[in-house]
């Protein structure tokens, strides 16, 4: 497998408001140096709570956030300062789906007209004829009828919909996809559906998917590898089994062990963090999860840790594996 | 007397609303009741019915709504037939609801301290200023904020998701209600302040003796915080009985496929199961079983008639056709 994706340093830090005469009063460090592959066919689950930065990285792959620095390569090419036509030819390999399927559909547009678009305006389909016959085809990929086209969102229901924004998505045919909280929204009945759906359209496509999400069942229901994020930064990243076998970070565990299970069986006690994610305008100094770790030592309030790779594949940013082996 | 009262008691309660000049029903005969010191769970998904079914307790209801009939017993009183002006007696006092969305429904031109003092000058008239600013630093004390002095003259801007939600707990738990009703209380807060946030309420619980009716459509929280539970599909209950029942012997078509439908966090799951369709809109409520469209084992009578809720060993009760008590194999 190689790398289809090869993320270096990125960095994105949102300008707080400034008034009249006055500089940025701050920055908000949602990502703050990410360095990650994506292989080329797997499923990169990227775990976090709100303020972990994970929907930024999603935002700023894709281009709909400016990278303030690092490097984005797709296929060895550094895609994140291209701009006009290169730009455009690049989005055809990357595509979004979204949380929300109501918000994120256009509802003066018929879902055939919204599905044309983007193969008319990227030359996929010469005219709306063969736009339409294109359109049907992705409608029957994601388990809608053909005829279906001639509707507008608002006939359609939420599992229906997030179908669509899947087969908006797919239109040029990218090689990744890029789903940020795409299930969440769902009922539990229509949400496992769709996740057989981009289950089988991996096998039938053979697409690279980066799953945003903070469900952790969900995580090892996809993933062939997962990503947990904490205020800007990847705290552990670990192949699918390893991690929930094995996980590693104090903030994984605690992850984890929060979720609740849909069954009666005895659980471990739950480990509850105390206190509150803090502000990403001033992260805490040395390991920034230091404020509400279990295990803190006296270095952490200090020295901010490296990701290092403990095992093969297992990378971890804790002070509690530097010294080890 | 080895069996708790029942504190809250629905019997045959009927509502609907009005659309287009029509009035649709949505909640079919509800009767379910929650003991004395017990944690009910009712758990559906969007469209059940479970949000109207707390508010129809509290007469908070939309414009739209219509009361068809049946009961609500609060301590065998029927909160039907009340006037609004004793609803506003109870409301606060006895029955405390917290909602899903803190932001919303916090007033955010108010300081927090000013929204908990409310309750308590309302409900508490004899109370002084004085006692009344104590009462309300000692209840965000209670409910795990750090700062209580401060954090009192602060407004809800300032503070965090989980510190909100705290608030709103503050709020309700103000006069220690015999019952609380919780409507999606952690479903906008991350998974670390959820598990919070549920300890707290467990806390709470065992302090005050009090009840809780907890409304979500996550069944991971069910399963760690209630003693029973009740399944609503389409406006009807469509299984009811002990955690134990309803996870372990989960016997309704609709129960067993939902809990079939879950990825799970401890093992490694295959294919998963997946209802086909989705859940009918209030317009387009079938005669028959409700769930009988979307089921796997659907037979002819399940979509001319009703089937009722009927116990299959004690405690646990189940609605439905093939599944059910009086089924014919």
């Amino acid at each position: 497998m190689s790398a289809l994706l090869q993320i270096r340093g990125l960095k994105k830090y949102f300008g707080l408001k400034k008034s009249l005469f006055q500089r940025e009063r701050g920055y908000v460090h949602a990502l703050d140096g990410i360095d990650v592959d994506l292989m080329e066919g797997e499923t990169l689950s990227v775990v976090g709570e709100s303020g972990s930065g994970k929907s930024t990285l999603g935002r700023t792959i894709v281009r709909l956030e400016q990278a303030t620095a690092g490097s984005i390569s797709y296929q060895g090419r550094d895609i994140s300062t291209l701009s006009g036509a290169s730009a455009q030819e690049f989005r055809q390999h990357i595509q979004m789906v979204f949380q929300d399927p109501y918000a994120s559909l256009n509802p003066r547009l018929t879902v055939g007209h919204a599905l044309a678009e983007p193969m008319l305006v990227h030359r996929k389909a010469a005219n709306r004829e063969v736009a339409k016959v294109a359109v049907g085809e992705l409608l029957g990929r994601v388990g809608l009828r053909a005829e279906m086209a001639a509707s507008y969102p608002f006939a359609f229901s939420g599992g229906q919909r997030q179908r669509i924004g899947i087969a908006r998505a797919l239109s040029l045919g990218p090689r990744i996809l890029i789903c940020d909280e795409a299930v969440s929204a769902l009922d539990v009945s229509v949400q496992s559906q769709i996740l057989n759906l981009f289950n089988q359209l991996k096998r039938d496509l053979g697409l690279t998917y980066l799953f945003i999400t903070h469900d952790l069942a969900v995580v090892r229901y996809v993933s062939d590898r997962v990503m947990v994020m904490y205020l800007g930064q990847v705290v552990e990243l670990a192949p699918r089994d390893a991690f929930f076998k094995r996980r590693l970070h104090p903030y994984s565990k605690a992850l984890i062990s929060a979720a609740p299970i849909a069954s009666t069986a005895p659980r471990e006690a739950k480990i509850i963090l105390q206190g509150e994610i803090p502000n990403a305008i001033n992260p805490p100094s040395g390991c920034r999860f230091h404020t509400r770790c279990p295990s803190v030592m006296k270095d952490c309030h200090v020295v901010e840790p490296p990701l290092r790779e403990v095992e093969p594949g297992h990378h971890v940013r804790c002070h509690l594996y530097t010294s080890a082996s | 007397m080895g069996t708790p009262r029942n504190v809250l008691e629905f019997r045959k309660y009927r509502m609907g609303f009005r659309i287009d000049e029509q009035v649709c029903d949505l909640i079919d005969g509800l009767s379910f009741s929650v003991r004395e010191g017990s944690v009910l769970g009712v758990v559906g998904e969007s469209g059940c019915g479970k949000s109207m079914t707390a508010l129809s307790v509290l007469r908070l209801l939309p414009t739209a709504a219509v009361v068809h009939g049946g009961e609500i017993l609060f301590n065998g009183e029927n909160l039907l037939a009340k006037t609004e002006k004793e609803m506003e007696k109870i409301r606060g006092r006895d029955i405390a609801m917290v909602f899903q969305e803190p932001m919303t429904s916090l007033n955010p031109v108010h300081t927090v301290g000013q929204q908990i003092g409310e309750v308590l000058r309302i409900h508490r008239p004899a109370m002084g200023a004085d006692e009344r600013r104590q009462t309300t630093i000692t209840l965000l004390r209670d409910v795990g904020i750090a700062n209580p002095e401060q954090r009192c003259d602060q407004f809800p801007h300032q503070l965090s998701g989980g510190m909100r939600q705290r608030v709103m707990i503050a709020i309700a738990v103000a006069c220690r209600p015999q019952i609380l009703l919780a409507d999606e209380p952690t479903t906008a807060l991350d998974g670390t302040i959820q598990a919070q946030v549920l300890a707290l309420m467990q806390e709470l619980k065992q302090q005050t003796q009090g009840s809780i009716m907890l409304i979500t459509h996550n069944l991971g929280v069910v399963a760690e915080t209630c003693s029973e539970v009740v399944i609503m599909y389409a406006g009807r209950i469509v299984e009811s009985g002990t955690i134990e029942d309803i996870f372990d012997r989960p016997t309704h078509p609709y129960t067993r496929g939902l809990l079939a439908s879950l990825p799970s966090l401890v093992s490694d799951s295959g294919e998963l199961y997946s209802i086909p369709g989705s859940v009918p809109t209030v317009e387009n409520l079938e005669p028959g079983c409700r769930f009988a469209p979307r089921c796997s084992q659907r037979r002819d009578i399940c979509t001319r008639e009703v089937p009722v809720l009927a116990d299959v060993a004690a405690g646990h009760a189940v609605a439905c056709w093939v599944t059910g008590a009086g089924a014919t194999p």
